[in-house]
């Protein structure tokens, strides 16, 4: 079991952002984003449950070959990493606002080169929101914490998590005849209190 | 007997079009009872949003046709809600630090169970349930994902949360379509164990806390 996990700042994730960005390192970008979002959770964090958004959108992107091997997206990555630098900036400052205002600046160029350089429908910024949810709510928090978290419905985290295998590794404490069967005896029960 | 209903079990009948099944089940158990909160999480919160527009206009109608009676906020539902949402989050510690694993949503639903003397709450999502009826199981959870084995349970703040809520059981989606099925009160759409597997199949894909073993189980005893 790891037991000694270093906390991680806004400040570190970023700066490790840009590294793993810089190198195309998918990885270790998916690495990062594990770790930021365990703290989002634990925390209920919403800072570092964007940052996990943009990262998770980021490495998507360098994925694709057909996207970072085009002379557009050297244009788009230095715009992100002006912005992340600008990001670590602020937070230096301790303007916090300012901070996630860089943060959704970068989500925006994200979601502009994914729209057009990306070939399919689903956006992936919106895509990342939900998986990110439902890990959370794989983690224990009830769906609305979870879909709050990442800014999402209820309706869109529980519409996910029921193509997930998620609900088949969870221990059975009853079984469905077990709780109609209890149902079924409790409605006979309290009959008397409908009337 | 009463049902306090979370939003997803209302959600999962509405998307599977088992809405109208709501008004038969009811006259077989009781009152149906939700807070505003969940009214509003199925039907204001989402009626500007086409993609569930449809779901929240047919939601809406049920609740209008006094099929769910909405309990109106007071002083009393605040006070227990804002205590099930003290020791709630801060019953698990992973790590030493305190788990904020419900919202307000849920514990209002959660408080209702015990101002209203009610039977069950009716919930698809695991945490809540799993809250209720088996916090033990979360601490398996919470290990498991976290991997560590420094995760603790406050026992006095569940034993006090449990005062709250009163002696109540979950159930849910899949549980009610099956008490259904049961009582006939499906005939008229279908009355075969392989259409019911369809159904139970259909809630799973929208979310409801249930094992493909579980319903595979179900149909094979019948």
């Amino acid at each position: 079991m790891e037991d000694e996990i270093k906390f991680l700042s806004l400040p570190d994730v970023i700066k490790y952002t840009i590294v793993y960005l810089d190198k195309k390192d998918y990885e270790s970008l998916h690495m990062i984003e594990n770790r930021a979002l365990e703290q989002a959770i634990t925390d209920y964090n919403k800072d570092f449950s964007e940052v996990c958004v943009m990262i998770y959108g980021l490495r998507k992107l360098i994925s694709k070959k057909h996207i970072f091997e085009t002379e557009e997206w050297t244009a788009y990555q230095k715009r992100i990493i002006e912005n992340l630098n600008l990001s670590l900036t602020n937070y230096r400052d301790e303007d916090l606002s300012k901070f996630n205002n860089f943060i959704k600046d970068t989500m925006a160029i994200i979601k502009d080169a994914d729209r057009k350089l990306g070939r399919y429908v689903s956006v992936v910024i919106e895509d990342g929101r939900i998986k990110l949810a439902s890990t959370a709510y794989a983690y224990g928090l009830s769906a609305a914490q979870a879909s709050d978290l990442l800014s999402i419905s209820k309706k869109q985290l529980m519409a996910y998590v029921g193509i997930t295998k998620m609900p088949d590794e969870d221990k059975q404490f009853k079984s469905i005849g077990e709780r109609v069967h209890l149902l079924d005896v409790m409605s006979g029960v309290n009959a008397g209190d409908n009337k | 007997m009463k049902i306090v209903f979370d939003s997803g079990v209302i959600i999962s009948f509405s998307e599977t079009c088992f809405l109208s099944l709501f008004k038969d089940i009811k006259e077989v158990i009781g009152e149906f009872i939700i807070t505003k909160n969940v009214h509003f999480e199925c039907v204001g919160k989402v009626k500007h949003v086409m993609r569930f527009k449809l779901s929240s206009v047919k939601i809406e109608k049920e609740i209008n046709s006094h099929v769910f009676d909405v309990y109106k906020s007071d002083k009393q539902l605040d006070e227990a809600t804002n205590k099930i949402m003290y020791l709630t989050n801060n019953m698990f510690f992973v790590r030493g630090k305190p788990l904020k694993i419900i919202q307000i949503g849920e514990a209002e639903s959660l408080a209702l169970l015990g101002l209203t003397d009610a039977s069950y709450l009716a919930v698809d999502e695991r945490t809540t349930r799993m809250l209720v009826e088996q916090p033990h199981s979360l601490i398996e959870i919470f290990k498991r994902k976290y991997k560590t084995n420094k995760v603790n349970f406050d026992e006095q703040k569940y034993i006090k949360f449990v005062e709250l809520i009163g002696n109540v059981n979950a159930i849910r989606s899949v549980d009610l379509l099956f008490f259904a099925f049961k009582k006939n009160l499906l005939s008229n759409v279908f009355n075969d164990k392989e259409s019911l597997k369809g159904a139970l199949y259909a809630m799973k894909f929208k979310g409801c806390s249930v094992s493909f073993e579980e319903i595979n189980e179900l149909i094979d005893s019948l």
